[in-house]
């Protein structure tokens, strides 16, 4: 079977009626009528996979499941452009790198079987691991994307160092992994199997030579990788995987470690890879809903219905993902809350940086910062929350 | 080329630095055979995907040959390259590269023997550090068919 039959069977492209739900919701399409998912898929139907590959159109898609929501023939359109994608590289069509191909590189030479890391220098003295320990961090891509983010003001490091104290705060000691490998999700998203498959096979290996039985990660694209991708292509894993939000929601039955008033309006901006693609929806907001003094407020489009930050395995910044991630952060601030949450790295820098730079467009002044991040600064114990900027993040209220 | 001999790629500047190559060539001085030069406009804007694509390919060292302080010819090279290079430097570190790998030098313009100084002493400092591992995965990759761009 080729490619194409594969991705037409696997995703159900099969039943589709033609009714163009999918492209009346797509946010690309609203920006870019050249791209509509109904056509694609009609495209595909009827033979003209060239004419596909060539108009470069695969590459428009967030694949952000937007569409799946309103599909009535339950087409999984995300699939169908993935697996398309696979065949559009084999023409050599490889999408547009944002970022000039820079983490695109990151992650290949991560698939090197030759590699030792230095990726664990940002630990310090005041995060407590332990390579013995039953819940295994995994810690993704943040040592890589600090550098290069400092410029619009995303740390994804703070949110590493804010989940392991977090962790650190319930009692656990988590192992992390020095030699672990990005996940693989931009790879497979683009297109790039065989990259993919070298990442996963190495962390798999990583992965078993722990003692851990759950796996903890603050990143929505690596716990759906790590949770549905990886035994999906080589195999079971061993271990539970969660995502911190879901973690934290089992663990904080009991007496709330957040003492800290946070007297801020709140609201939360579900990442595509954890919302529509994994059902964890209420999870973030129970964790939330613990901090004293935050008031969380709904978007217009949350849950099922949120909003892509508008890029995805930077493949796709450009007009139309500012403009999507402009108009997120004008509904967040229609809300009248003064923080954006959100629980993935990415998320945050993407909207962040949108943030920075249309920050006088109409777009109410207003923080956008990770989960983890804001669950560390409500804590009880004197330690600060980890967050490298000159002033706090937060309007903190007295402990 | 013996696989001892290391490959470097060298960004090199189409006004000072290169006014030394072209001084190098007419005088005929000698620079190890492992460099692959790469004449730009201006070295301030090679990015930091551009080094690291080529640590990917197999280099075993990256270098940038820029014109000599205060001598870009576009005024602005010098603060792009330091914060280009400690941004790199941070990143290829972690991933476990060796930072040594990575140079910059300033040339004066016109100057061949002090070009073809700055890229032995490079080479020489590679033969210590010794063969980048990522070579091989490349080469195992092409081996394969696996890779497309
Ligand atoms: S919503 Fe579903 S059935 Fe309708 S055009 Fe899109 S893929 Fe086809
Ligand atoms: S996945 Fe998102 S961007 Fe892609 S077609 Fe569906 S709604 Fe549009």
């Amino acid at each position: 079977m080729t490619v194409v039959d594969d991705a037409i069977k696997k995703s159900k492209a099969y039943y589709c009626l033609g009714c163009g739900k999918c492209t009346a919701i797509c946010p690309i399409n609203a920006r870019n009528p050249g791209f509509s998912p109904r056509l694609v898929v009609e495209q595909v139907l009827h033979g003209e996979v060239d004419n596909l590959i060539n108009s470069g159109q695969l590459w428009s898609c967030l694949t952000c499941g937007l569409c799946g929501e309103r599909c009535h023939s339950d087409v999984d359109f995300p699939l169908f452009v993935r697996m398309l994608r696979v065949a559009a590289r084999r023409e050599g069509q490889i999408g547009n790198c944002s970022h000039g191909g820079a983490i695109q590189s990151i992650s290949r030479i991560m698939a090197s079987p030759n590699l030792k890391q230095d990726r664990l220098r940002w630990l310090d003295a005041n995060l407590r691991t332990r390579v013995d320990s039953d819940v295994l961090f995994f810690v993704g891509c943040s040592p890589l994307l600090d550098p290069m983010f400092r410029d619009v003001g995303a740390r994804p490091l703070d949110a590493t160092r804010n989940s392991i104290r977090i962790l650190n705060q319930l009692g656990v000691e988590p192992a992390v992994l020095g030699n672990e490998r990005c996940c693989g999700h931009d790879s497979l998203w683009m297109g790039d199997l065989a990259n993919f498959l070298k990442l996963a096979e190495h962390n798999l290996d990583e992965i078993r030579m722990t003692r851990a039985s759950t796996l903890v990660t603050a990143c929505p694209e690596c716990y759906h990788t790590l949770k549905v991708e990886y035994p999906r292509h080589i195999g079971d894993l061993g271990v539970s995987v969660m995502h911190l939000a879901q973690f934290l929601s089992t663990r904080l039955s009991g007496a709330s470690p957040f003492a800290s008033n946070i007297n801020a309006i709140a609201t939360f901006h579900d990442p595509c890879r954890l919302g529509r693609f994994s059902d964890v929806f209420d999870e973030p907001r129970q964790v939330l809903s613990r901090i004293p003094g935050l008031q969380l407020v709904e978007m217009a489009h949350s849950r099922r219905r949120a909003t892509c930050c508008g890029t995805h395995a930077w493949a796709n910044c450009g007009a139309a993902a500012k403009d999507i991630q402009v108009e997120r952060l004008r509904e967040a601030g229609t809300t009248g809350a003064d923080v954006l949450v959100t629980a993935c790295p990415k998320c945050e820098i993407h909207l962040k940086c949108a943030s920075r730079d249309y920050s006088r467009d109409g777009v109410r002044n207003l923080e956008v910062i990770d989960l983890s991040s804001l669950l560390a600064g409500a804590l009880t114990t004197a330690m600060s929350p980890n967050v490298s900027k000159d002033k706090s993040p937060l309007p903190l209220g007295e402990g | 080329m013996s696989d001892l001999e290391p490959k470097v790629v060298a960004y090199i500047c189409n006004w000072g630095a290169y006014s030394a190559l072209d001084a190098a060539g007419v005088g005929q001085v000698a620079y190890p055979i492992g460099v692959r030069l790469l004449r730009l406009p201006c070295v301030g804007n090679v990015n930091v995907a551009s080094i690291l694509e080529a640590f990917q390919m197999g280099a075993d060292g990256v270098m940038l040959l820029s014109c000599a302080k205060g001598r870009c010819h576009y005024l602005s090279s010098e603060d792009k390259s330091a914060s280009t290079l400690a941004e790199a430097r941070e990143i290829i570190e972690t991933l476990g590269i060796d930072a040594r790998r990575l140079r910059q030098v300033q040339v004066q313009d016109a100057d061949g023997e002090a070009l073809s100084r700055a890229i032995r002493d490079f080479v020489e400092s590679l033969r210590i550090v010794g063969p980048s591992l990522l070579a091989l995965n490349e080469k195992a990759n092409v081996a394969q068919g696996l890779v497309v761009d």
